[in-house]
């Protein structure tokens, strides 16, 4: 078989499909969804009661953001780059001029392979260099799950989901920069929810939903397995030029990882549990969402 | 875009109504290539209505109802995306090969040739590629706007898509002159 012939098979096998239309019933669920989702933004008082225990497992991830965050920035695990004892040298961030010349994305490497800009200093992290050429850290931080992203291009999009969400706010590089600007002088972090904007020693940072993935349905031997919520969060703590931001996704699918760091979060987290111990603390976090939803519509 | 239709998309009581009128005229469209990636007609209603509620509750995020098409495809293929992977991984789990490869509850007709088994054992990411190209009939670039990916990424993931379509189905077409 030629290359054309299987161009030729592929067009064929797709050409019956181009006149399907959609069945009445999606046509109806669609149209009703602005009167069942509720106002774009505020989902926990529009979501159906079956769905509220979701929300509420969404919300203590975001509780283990928060925790995660303020752990990892304040006992110093987390050590960002302003915070150390050196100045560091602007022209040492290789990557933002990279970007910003146009340039391919990618992290320079020293000779030792290092990356050429500084990772955090976290305990017990394991790097790759993903196939887009970004650096990921991730890290298993006294057992959590968290991803570290070091992306000192705020354009460093990673995907419509993704922790910096600017690909689908700017269509250039300076429209970015300014947003990334914006971000870090007034607290506006691209959050649906929140943000709630915490002091953690020096640093701010925000912490709000990054928003909630629709209900789905696992199809398994022809059965549907139920239906379940699939939060993405994130702490975003500002350290300039750098935009350090963790997340916490509950199926490793939000974020474009790399199969490499996919597989890893795989193989540690998915049957491992986040939520004993910060139920009581996460009622806290609920309570502010709440107010600051209700201060929001008055 | 004009000042008349930014007023709309902005304006919270009309934000409802924008919805539907865009959401309506692309919906078939949409379902479509939800069907084309996923496959199965149910998964596919699912994964667009999932699609719709994400994209209202982005609705702030879309600056231009021009765009919307270009904007929700993102959306879906994501949703779309998603699904694929988690799909694999319950079969990886769960299912022997083989039974991946029986028509299934519904009687859908996956093996009427050697294509469509071969399609779905490709990655997600190289799925959607294929479909992008072949059933939306996409450049490289435009599909590139679509993932949130560049170019040079499409093309490999395309050449490595179809380079294992073609071992796959030379071996199958060899499997059947033997039999």
């Amino acid at each position: 078989m030629t290359e054309r012939e299987l161009e030729q098979r592929l067009t064929a096998r797709y050409r019956p499909n181009v006149d399907e239309a959609a069945p009445a019933e999606l046509r109806t669920s669609v149209a009703g969804i602005p009167e069942a989702v509720g106002a774009p933004g505020l989902t926990i008082r529009g979501l159906q009661p079956t769905q509220r225990p979701l929300a509420f497992a969404a919300a203590i991830l975001l509780l283990a953001a928060a925790l995660a965050g303020g752990i990892a920035v304040g006992s110093g695990l987390l050590r960002l780059p302003w915070q150390s004892s050196t100045p560091i040298d602007p022209a040492s961030i290789a990557p933002c001029e990279l970007v910003s010349g146009g340039s391919a994305r990618e992290i320079a490497v020293s000779d030792d392979g290092v990356p050429a800009i500084g990772a955090p200093n976290v305990v017990d992290y394991e790097e790759w260099i993903n196939r887009e050429g970004e650096l990921e850290v991730f890290s298993a931080v006294g057992g959590r799950t968290c991803f570290f992203l070091l992306s000192p291009d705020p354009n460093n999009s990673r995907g419509m989901d993704s922790v910096l969400h600017l690909r689908g706010q700017a269509t250039t590089g300076a429209e970015a920069s300014d947003l990334a600007a914006n971000i870090f002088d007034v607290g506006q972090a691209p959050f649906d929810q929140g943000p709630i904007i915490e002091q953690v020693g020096a640093n701010r940072a925000w912490v709000g939903l990054l928003g909630e993935r629709p209900s789905v349905s696992q199809p398994v031997g022809g059965q549907r397995m139920g239906e379940f919520f699939t939060p993405g969060m994130a702490v975003a703590v500002s350290a300039e030029p750098y935009f350090l931001v963790l997340t916490f996704d509950m199926d490793a699918s939000i974020l474009e990882l790399s199969d490499a760091a996919r597989g890893r979060w795989w193989e540690r987290y998915w049957d491992t549990s986040l939520w004993p111990g910060i139920r009581t603390p996460l009622e806290d976090i609920l309570t502010r969402l709440t107010q600051m939803e209700s201060a929001k519509g008055q | 875009m004009t000042p008349a239709g930014l007023a709309e998309v902005e304006r919270p009581l009309a934000r409802a109504e924008a919805f539907r009128r865009l959401a309506d005229n692309h919906l078939n469209a949409s379902y479509r290539l939800a069907r084309a990636i996923l496959g199965d007609p149910a998964e596919a209603q699912d994964a667009t209505h999932d699609a719709f509620v994400t994209a209202w509750r982005k609705w702030a995020t879309l600056r231009d109802p021009a765009l919307f098409e270009h904007w929700f495809d993102r959306i879906l293929v994501h949703t779309c995306r998603n699904r694929l992977r988690r799909t694999q991984r319950w079969r990886g789990r769960d299912l022997a090969p083989e039974l991946l490869l029986a028509p299934d509850a519904f009687g859908r007709v996956h093996d009427r040739d050697a294509l469509d088994p071969a399609i779905a054992r490709l990655s997600p990411d190289h799925q959607v590629v294929v479909v992008l190209r072949f059933h939306r009939d996409l450049t490289l670039n435009e599909i590139a706007a679509r993932l949130g990916v560049r170019p040079g990424t499409v093309k490999s993931r395309l050449h490595y898509a179809l380079k294992r379509l073609h071992s796959e189905l030379d071996e199958s077409d060899a499997r059947g002159q033997l039999t």
